[in-house]
């Protein structure tokens, strides 16, 4: 059963996110958008990290649901665990996922 | 705006070829989509690392979906070494600040002449059938490894699967078909951990890590698709030719 619904979430969400990247992508080239902007692509030899890189907002979502993948798949393993009294394997996943959320709070 | 579309289709079609040849390999596209980058664009090993790890999160995805419906991928064991692979991305991620631009071009050239080493040797293993039970060995050790697999991949910008499928094949003593598709399911979080302290630093711009997600995606379907008709066996003998060659301008440009 779990396996079922982690291999679903996973193939679906695949295709949702690379069909969100794939419109944001095309409108932001149509809109010349600065996140596609020429100038930013020289910029990319340089390896100056941008402290704002500009974002445009359906790529944005696109690369947001990218995360959620494994993020999804996590939790839906935890619940998994959980429910089947499988508590040590519950806590693992939990260390994953808190791990992850946590690489979004470094600053280095 | 045409140089925009032009280095978008450009950097989109490099990585299908990534895709397809990471997938025809069993090796997911990141190992070549940095040598990619830097070779041919002249991008910064920075930015191309950023691309790179946050394609391998979509790979992941895609190839482990089918691994986890077949149970082949063993979930638990996955998601119980997955603690130290993340935790060792971001300590990858934080020592990529400290390291030079050329100790990282070094340590790809030396990845890829293991991995060309690595696959010269395996280049028979399609042909050897895996036994359907097997017993976990090793585990600590296993554990330790992909410790160290996940500095690497943060360092990087790779699954690190060239390291994951031996530590689970050889000392685990895992079949070798559990130990991919394992390794596959195991990738996406560690990417995710390092792909997330790369996105807060600045470092995946969409202009080159959107159209290296969609090429790599659509070029490990195709690699895919094509590795039933191929002789996948027989191409890894002559693609580790190739990355020898990729390892020796990788080199070249570490010690310039």
């Amino acid at each position: 059963m779990m396996e079922r619904v982690l291999s679903g979430f996973l193939r679906i969400g695949v295709k949702f996110c690379a069909m969100v990247l794939s419109i944001g992508a095309v409108l932001a080239l149509l809109a010349g958008h600065p996140s596609f902007s020429p100038a930013l692509i020289h910029t990319l030899t340089s390896g100056v990290i941008l402290e704002e890189s500009p974002r445009e907002p359906v790529v944005s979502a696109g690369i947001a649901l990218l995360f959620l993948l494994p993020v999804g798949a996590l939790v839906i393993s935890s619940a998994f665990f959980w429910v089947k009294r499988e508590r040590s394997n519950a806590a693992f996943a939990a260390v994953v996922l808190l791990t992850i959320a946590l690489s979004f709070f470094l600053s280095f | 705006m045409l140089v925009s579309w032009m280095f978008e289709l450009s950097v989109f079609s490099v990585s299908v070829l990534a895709g397809v040849v990471g997938s025809l390999l069993g090796l997911g596209g990141g190992i070549f989509i940095v040598p990619l980058l830097t070779l041919v664009f002249g991008i910064h090993i920075r930015y191309a690392v950023a691309a790179s790890i946050v394609s391998v999160i979509a790979t992941s995805a895609a190839a482990s979906s089918a691994f986890v419906r077949h149970k082949v991928a063993n979930v638990r064991l996955g998601i119980f070494l997955s603690v130290p692979t993340t935790i060792g991305a971001i300590i990858g991620v934080w020592l990529s600040d400290y390291c030079d631009p050329r100790w990282l071009f070094a340590l790809f050239s030396f990845l890829l002449g293991y991995s060309a080493i690595l696959m010269f040797q395996n280049r028979g293993l399609d042909k050897v059938p895996d036994s359907e039970k097997y017993q976990i060995q090793n585990l600590w050790a296993g554990f330790s490894i992909m410790g160290v697999a996940g500095v690497v991949s943060g360092l990087l910008g790779i699954g690190s699967g060239i390291l994951k499928v031996p530590a689970m094949d050889t000392v685990m003593k895992l079949p070798i078909k559990v130990s991919s598709a394992t390794s596959n399911f195991m990738i996406g979080f560690t990417a995710a951990a390092g792909a997330a302290a790369y996105l807060m630093k600045g470092a995946v711009l969409p202009v080159l890590a959107v159209p290296a997600i969609l090429g790599v995606f659509l070029g490990a379907k195709i690699g895919a698709k094509l590795m039933t008709r191929l002789p996948a066996a027989r191409l890894r003998g002559a693609f580790s030719v190739v990355l020898i060659i990729t390892a020796v301008q990788m080199a070249i440009k570490a010690f310039k």
